[in-house]
């Protein structure tokens, strides 16, 4: 089993000043944590971080310094209430290149460890010995499984990895990489190689990803649309044909024949699906970073509440164009609104909307009867490459410079492109206090992991009254009881 | 495709219900993580034909990301004359209902209840 940490870089800016001080001494901070596992891996997904004070981390009787036993209680019962995991950090303030647990660290997890995992209720406990750019640690799944931390990554606008030592990449990079390895290094190179990323929705947009991350050379692209090709697609998807078009082709599998012929190394998972059901949805928590560039609102909501759930970076783009029912143009936009943390989220930002959400939610006979006022009157709204482009190059450019550790501050603020004047608009997108998705309010999904709720449909059943066949008469079953 | 499971969040909304309104709830999965809710005797304004009706709505797979909309009533409770702007004669489910297009404009998700909902929509009926 491989065990990760993912803190964002919000947590580890709090955290490392408090680990790392002047005096030069240990210092400690417990996080509670969710948690994602899978066949072979277990992701731990820092909540929440408390620093410890000197009475909570007191010279031990066993080590140089241990966590003080009612501290451990405390925040241990913490944990347990919310169903989540506990893992305590302590810096080894001498480590600057490498880091070790020390042979006391490792005494000090089992003789508390166990009963750390009766208070929690069975979550996981973790150790981590702190150096300032590596981490090193042990997580405890059960009393008896015990695995050694692979490495902690930090989510954010420059994200980086630390490990118990550093692993430099592959100094040779290969001949075709040379002019961007230029800018950000082998080692860039080789995180680009070693990430897995999904984009949602293939169209327009997301093929023009799709072909800029085979390109750059990431490791594994994920690739998740529901739709065919159709003619009308034929000014847009990248890699599509005429012939795509007249076989109703999968979007999904242009975009891996494009990936096979830019570069046969890139692997494609394509997923014939929607995002919006639970089992397409569960792509996603095993990838490092997502691109949601579909249309939906119920594919937002889906990919927002993921990505806070299981602290993973992302980015959504569109490109609108309103026309009114005339024909004529109202107004042109491109919208680029990362999802990185500390910004807040698309539900944060009013990005997610509520009226389209319910009528993406409705049958069609329910969608009609609900448009009594006659809103919604079917118009289809241009779409246009150029737009796609800018888009797809913004947001894919979030994705390699938050990743190769580039990123500056302001990275994750939102972009709204106004091609017809040329305008750029950066947003800085507040927090609300007791968003479900983003903020640390009680009822927060915010990185629940596993223990999430999420907004997921049960089964790929498509959204027509067809599928109340069964249910309509279970539903008059329904009336007449009442 | 269909399947009797409910999401964890829509069991404990109906659970709610089920407390607040003992003996009157009856439900049904939707085959997509949601259910079919049907609360029964609501009380309907002085003056319409019938003194009662079940109130019908649907909880969302997807709640509480959004809220419940819209509520039904049985057909035969419509008042006599032109409908009111929020209620409409719809076809619903393979039936003929009324439809009461109350939205909630400021829904907070994990924070508004779906007791508060349906408080806000009984509420509603009670004041025509």
């Amino acid at each position: 089993v491989i065990a990760t940490l993912r803190m964002t870089a919000e947590q580890i800016a709090d955290v490392r000043p408090h680990l790392f001080r002047e005096d030069r001494d240990e210092h400690a901070a417990v996080l509670l944590v969710g948690s994602h596992r899978t066949t072979g891996q277990v992701t731990l997904l820092a909540r929440e971080s408390h620093l410890l004070c000197e009475e909570d981390f007191p010279p031990g009787e066993h080590g140089y310094r241990q966590i003080a036993p009612a501290a451990l209680a405390r925040l241990g019962n913490r944990a347990f209430a919310q169903g989540l995991g506990l893992v305590s950090l302590h810096s080894h303030p001498g480590a600057t290149g490498q880091v070790a647990l020390s042979g006391d660290d490792l005494q000090g997890h089992r003789r508390v460890f166990g009963h750390l995992l009766d208070i929690v209720g069975g979550s996981p406990v973790g150790g981590i010995a702190m150096g300032t750019s590596s981490a090193d640690g042990e997580v405890w799944l059960g009393p008896r499984e015990i695995v050694r931390l692979d490495r902690l990554d930090v989510v954010g606008e420059r994200s980086e990895s630390l490990r118990a030592r550093p692993v430099h990449g592959a100094v040779g990079a290969a001949e075709r990489y040379d002019r961007q390895v230029r800018m950000f290094g082998a080692q860039g190179q080789a995180v680009l190689r070693g990430m897995r990323v999904a984009v949602v929705g293939v169209g327009g947009g997301g093929s023009l990803v799709v072909e800029q991350l085979a390109h750059l050379g990431v490791g594994e692209i994920v690739a998740i649309d529901f739709d065919r090709v159709a003619e009308h697609n034929l000014s847009r998807i990248v890699g599509a044909s005429s012939r795509d078009a007249r076989r109703g082709v999968k979007k999904v599998d242009v975009a891996r024949r494009l990936v096979s012929r830019i570069d046969p190394s890139v692997r494609l998972t394509a997923v014939d699906g929607d995002v919006v059901d639970q089992h397409v949805a569960e792509f996603l928590m095993d990838v490092d970073f997502i691109v949601l560039a579909s249309d939906s609102h119920m594919s937002r909501l889906v990919v927002n509440a993921v990505a806070h759930a299981y602290l993973i970076p992302a980015v959504q783009i569109g490109a609108k164009v309103d026309a009114r029912a005339d024909g004529s143009i109202e107004q042109i936009y491109c919208a680029i609104r990362p999802i990185l943390p500390p910004q807040g989220c698309l539900h944060c930002a009013g990005a997610i909307d509520q009226l389209a959400l319910q009528r993406e939610t409705a049958t069609e006979q329910e969608r009609i009867a609900q448009d009594y006022l006659g809103q919604h009157s079917g118009v289809i709204d241009p779409s246009v490459i150029t737009l796609n482009a800018v888009t797809a190059a913004a947001a894919t450019n979030v994705l390699l410079f938050s990743a190769v550790g580039l990123g500056q501050e302001g990275l994750g603020r939102h972009q709204i492109h106004t091609p017809a004047d040329g305008g750029w608009l950066k947003l800085r997108v507040e927090r609300q206090e007791d968003c479900r998705w983003c903020s640390l309010a009680a009822h927060s999904q915010f990185a629940r992991g596993d223990g999430a709720s999420l907004p997921l449909r049960r089964v790929a059943a498509p959204l027509s009254d067809s599928r109340f066949g069964g249910p309509r008469r279970a539903w008059r079953r329904l009336l007449a009881r009442v | 495709v269909n399947t009797t499971t409910i999401a964890a969040e829509v069991a404990r909304a109906l659970g709610e219900l089920q407390e607040a309104f003992p003996g009157r709830v009856a439900s049904e999965p939707d085959g997509l993580g949601g259910a079919l809710v049907s609360i029964a005797a609501v009380r309907l304004p002085a003056g319409w034909p019938v003194a009662h009706s079940a109130l019908m709505f649907v909880i969302p797979f997807n709640f509480p990301a959004i809220p419940i909309y819209p509520y039904y009533i049985a057909a035969e409770a419509a008042p006599g004359g032109a409908l009111a702007g929020a209620l409409q004669r719809v076809e619903w489910r393979g039936q003929s209902v009324l439809q009461l297009s109350l939205r909630h404009n400021r829904w907070r998700p994990g924070l508004d209840t779906v007791l508060g909902s349906v408080l806000q929509a009984m509420d509603w009926l009670a004041s025509r």
